[in-house]
């Protein structure tokens, strides 16, 4: 073993961990990204500074959002007039609200309660209060 | 570096410590094997949670990934921390044969 050794090592085991790192983290994106086919749709408008929900039958709510546990949600979101961010932490639900376009984001909300649902990218000068109420049923 | 000197004439071999302490498949093993376990750790839990959720679940999986990155990082940092240690005191000024080489 010659002193290069301690290099080889050094650089093999850097280089093995940081392919793990990235083969992991692109099947877990892949995993979930994908939208279940039977997950409703609603739309998300945003607008300054409150959130407007449609849900699939037509009905709306502002500054609300009721949703039932166990049951897949696909959220269509778009702007009205800058860009904001849907984002609800508790399940790491984050999307660009951008005017113009409709950015999509799932999940299945798994526990009942009631959740913070905010605003994530500074969007002027009430930013801090856009926030809506999620709560989930059973 | 007389603690150095100490630690490595009655711990670990200083002499040898490049050659004989840990070959390198040893090392290499050393460093993956907590990788090895946090990989299995999902495999085992996607198997087990498949029964009781019809969706995948992104709260745990995103949190799960945040925290295997993060061992990873870590085992990174202590690669690096390491092989950074070793050389310092492998290749110290103060050691009387690394004083022969040098004249």
């Amino acid at each position: 073993m010659g002193h290069a050794m301690i290099e080889w090592v050094y650089i093999g085991a850097v280089t093995a961990i940081l392919v793990w790192v990235g083969a992991d983290s692109w099947v877990a994106e892949k995993m979930i990204d994908e939208i279940p086919e039977e997950a409703e749709t609603i739309k998300v408008t945003a607008q300054q500074w409150f959130w407007t929900f449609e849900h699939a039958d037509g009905t709306k709510e502002v500054g609300e959002l009721h949703l039932k546990a166990g049951k897949a949600y696909r959220f269509e979101v778009t702007s009205k007039d800058v860009i904001h961010a849907f984002n609800i932490p508790f399940y790491t639900a984050m999307i660009d609200a951008v005017p113009g376009r409709i950015n999509k984001v799932w999940f299945a909300p798994d526990q009942v309660g009631e959740f913070l649902i905010q605003c994530r990218e500074y969007c002027g000068l009430l930013h801090s209060q856009m926030r809506a109420k999620l709560i989930v049923e059973a | 570096m007389i603690i150095f000197d100490r630690i490595f004439k009655y711990g670990i071999k200083v002499k040898s410590l490049g050659v004989a302490l840990v070959t390198s498949a040893r090392l290499l093993s050393l460093v993956l094997a907590p990788l090895l376990v946090a990989s299995l750790i999902p495999i085992l839990d996607s198997a087990f949670a498949q029964e009781a959720d019809q969706f995948v679940n992104r709260r745990i999986e995103i949190w799960a990934l945040f925290y295997r990155l993060m061992t990873a990082a870590f085992i990174v940092g202590a690669v690096v921390q390491g092989v950074m240690l070793f050389i310092a005191v492998r290749f110290r000024e103060g050691k009387v044969k690394q004083r022969e080489v040098a004249r």
